[in-house]
């Protein structure tokens, strides 16, 4: 089962077994990770799943899509290097040992 | 949980079609039932335990719809339109000679997500924050008519006018209209009465042609001005000036325009912020452990 470890914007690791085929969202939101709140369920409407893909990590992902660029222009916390929407990151077994940090606030 | 016999009574009131199973068939008065109004948290965990995965709903709220109990049917539902749709999915009347869907929630995507462009920017996590300021002192002055009393009625003094007043400044619209705005929501989703629900939403319709106009002339930096003048739109659409046209197109009652997309807004968030709010009062005054922040509440 793929790993993704979460880094609170505190410094909190959470590293989480994410079922194959699940989101960054849904693997944070279903294992209580603090820092990611998926809204929306994943439906690219609210832009409370943002998170900072780890340097290493960012070019093993697919792209964003428009629609995901437009939204994370509507994030709370500043948009950088490496901002995703976890809820467009669907992990598998390439994204095994996938780091993102979470920023200081969703809302 | 109503009893059966009670379940059956509303059953009786409610014309079951053929292919559905009589042992799915339930009334379980969601969102005005006793056991609901009591202690909707409560109701609400239960049902994973008392109701099965799925069943057809008699409730007074949405009768005829299927109910889904389980997080991953519902997660399945909400990300395949082209199984399932949102259209006429609010309980609001309408016209049936000038029908309009409520945008965006009663539009499946692709198009969907087209409204959707317009609206968040002006509603995202960022724009909201900086309200944040406002909000507060909003809050304060409802805060204020009450606190020499020491004691307030929860609801109707600050739970109600906040999230309306909110709204207004969100929309551009003025602080007055704030018992007429209050006046159109409870018609249209808690008078239980059809009349009072289309005189509601006759008068909110006339009130926002009015105010669609007045804003094409004076423009704001209200969400109901930036809609009509098109600010907002979808960045990067190949036929802006189409897109613009058909938002503006009311007087040609579209099928989706700016008057449908403010149809949603008078009642948009109010319901549910007011009874979020509730909720939280009420739960935090009835928590032991919670109870000391609040001081005295009625």
């Amino acid at each position: 089962v793929p790993l993704v470890t979460y880094i609170e914007d505190d410094g909190s690791r959470h590293p989480v077994e994410v079922a194959d085929g699940d989101s960054v969202m849904q693997g944070a939101v279903n294992n209580m990770v603090a820092g990611i709140v998926g809204e929306c369920g994943g439906g690219l409407a609210c832009a409370t799943c943002h998170c900072y893909v780890d340097a290493d990590w960012i070019d093993k992902i697919e792209p964003p899509s428009e629609t995901e660029r437009e939204m994370l222009e509507s994030t709370s916390s500043p948009r950088q290097t490496g901002s995703r929407l976890s809820c467009q990151i669907s992990v598998g077994a390439a994204l095994d040992g996938l780091v993102v940090r979470l920023p200081a606030t969703q809302f | 949980m109503e009893s059966p016999q009670a379940s059956a009574a509303a059953a009786r009131t409610f014309e079951i079609p053929p292919h559905v199973p009589a042992e799915l068939v339930r009334s379980i008065g969601l969102t005005d039932g006793p056991e609901f109004l009591a202690a909707p948290h409560v109701f609400m965990a239960d049902l994973h335990n008392n109701q099965p995965r799925i069943f057809y709903n008699t409730s007074q709220h949405m009768p005829g719809s299927w109910l889904l109990t389980n997080y991953d049917d519902a997660y399945f539902v909400l990300r395949h339109p082209e199984i399932f749709t949102t259209a006429g999915a609010t309980p609001f009347p309408r016209d049936p000679n000038n029908y309009f869907y409520f945008i965006p929630l009663e539009i499946d995507p692709p198009d969907h997500r087209k409204y959707r462009a317009i609206l968040d920017p002006m509603l995202s996590p960022k724009s909201i924050a900086l309200l944040e300021g406002k909000i507060r002192d909003m809050a304060n002055g409802l805060i204020d008519q009450f606190i020499a009393k020491g004691e307030c009625e929860f609801t109707k003094d600050f739970g109600r006018p906040l999230p309306v007043l909110v709204f207004l400044d969100l929309m551009g619209l003025p602080h007055h209209m704030l018992d007429t705005f209050v006046g159109w929501a409870m018609g249209l989703l808690h008078a239980q009465d059809r009349k009072i629900a289309e005189t509601s939403m006759r008068e909110a319709c006339a009130y926002l042609a009015t105010v669609i106009k007045e804003k094409a002339q004076q423009p704001d930096d209200g969400v109901i001005s930036k809609i009509v003048h098109g600010a907002a739109r979808r960045r990067g659409d190949d036929r802006p000036g189409d897109f613009r046209l058909h938002l503006l197109s009311v007087h040609r009652r579209p099928r989706h325009g700016v008057r449908d997309a403010q149809q949603h807004l008078p009642v948009a968030g109010r319901k549910s912020r007011t009874a979020a709010r509730k909720s939280s009062i009420r739960r935090t005054t009835s928590t032991p452990s919670s109870k000391s922040c609040c001081g005295s509440t009625r």
